[in-house]
């Protein structure tokens, strides 16, 4: 069977004061989706100025800005490292009404791959990156099961900050076989 | 690095007047680590960087909702760091002043990043808040039995191929120069 060709999107860095990060705050996150213009506004600018969150945007091959990722490096997730600090996308997205050309795969292939070159070069870092997906959301637990990321979580967690909202915690190891 | 326990006002005035009193001491040319120009630079750098830990880890506390904001405390923090950052911008000129061509301090270039950090900090200075995002403030708590299941989960993940290559251009390129610094 032929591998299918992600997207070529174009990776930048993007700053907290920048236009680009304006712009993304500024998509029109709806319904279900709300929380991300959430994130952005109140999450997403604590991490990238007070914590180890690197965050880029992606340019299609149009050269329109049409995604963005976040790749931070903390213990959201020490319950299932021991304590250790590990690799954690706090957040990914497309811009809404930009549909089915593989854009959130490859930025989150993106992702593993910034956060498999992070854990070969430090080693104080537990191997598995994180993320976290509402069980309703069942377009992105594909993707990320496509790029063969596993529930970890023994049972979906209720997020107190969003109703209650039921979300899995997943985890993808991201260290080098024979490294 | 200091520890900090509260993070109240108090404590983190302590801490602000212990890091301007070890620049001080160096200034006074007090210790062996200030005996030149070398050592005065990388205590500055030290300071700078112990700073910006310092607000690192009060604002995680407040994002993880292990403690609450006080504006009095963040108003205490951003004079001490502007106060900081002109001393050891000062600081950074003079050294700059000592350097000539084909010589240059390495301690110089400690201080220099250190201040990059700093300046960015303070020039992006986020007011910091309770997280929204899940699992940051209301964790989850596993029991025994469920965290030894998770993590053999975990131990089962499969690793990377041992001839994975990322993606992108850029990214291929730090892959290749991280294997030629890895030890053989």
């Amino acid at each position: 069977m032929s591998e299918r060709l992600h997207t070529p999107l174009a990776p930048f860095l993007i700053d907290y004061d920048t236009p680009e990060y304006a712009a993304i705050a500024g998509w029109p996150y709806e319904g279900d989706d709300a929380y991300v213009t959430r994130l952005l506004r109140d999450d997403i600018p604590q991490r990238l100025v007070h914590g180890n969150c690197r965050m880029w945007g992606f340019l299609n091959p149009e050269g329109d800005l049409t995604g963005f990722g976040t790749l931070d490096v903390g213990d959201e997730c020490a319950a299932y490292t021991g304590g250790v600090d590990h690799p954690y996308i706090p957040l990914l997205g497309k811009k809404p009404n930009s549909t089915g050309r593989g854009y959130c795969e490859s930025i989150t292939r993106y992702l593993v791959d910034e956060a498999a070159l992070m854990v070969s070069h430090e080693k104080d870092i537990h191997p598995e990156l994180y993320l976290d997906v509402y069980v309703t959301n069942l377009v992105a637990i594909h993707i990320y099961g496509k790029l063969k990321f596993e529930i970890v979580s023994p049972a979906p967690i209720a997020h107190a900050e969003e109703n209650g909202r039921l979300y899995h915690v997943m985890a993808k190891r991201v260290e080098i076989a024979g490294s | 690095m200091k520890t900090f326990k509260t993070y109240d006002l108090a404590e983190v005035r302590s801490f602000t007047v212990g890091l301007y009193a070890r620049i001080t001491r160096c200034d006074n040319g007090e210790g062996d680590e200030c005996a030149n120009l070398e050592g005065a630079l990388r205590r500055y750098a030290g300071v700078c960087c112990d700073f910006a830990d310092g607000v690192r880890g009060w604002a995680r506390a407040i994002f993880t909702g292990q403690i609450e904001f006080d504006p009095t405390v963040e108003k205490r923090w951003k004079e001490g760091g502007l106060d900081l950052f002109s001393r050891a911008t000062e600081m950074y000129a003079y050294g700059a002043t000592r350097e000539v061509p084909c010589y240059t301090l390495e301690a110089q270039n400690a201080l220099g990043s250190a201040l990059r950090r700093l300046e960015r900090l303070l020039r992006l200075w986020v007011t910091p808040k309770p997280a929204v995002g899940a699992g940051v403030r209301s964790r989850p708590v596993l029991s025994p039995q469920e965290a030894e299941e998770a993590r053999a989960k975990i131990r089962s993940l499969p690793p990377l191929p041992a001839d994975w290559q990322p993606v992108g251009r850029n990214q291929q390129r730090m892959f290749r120069l991280f294997k030629r610094q890895r030890p053989s």
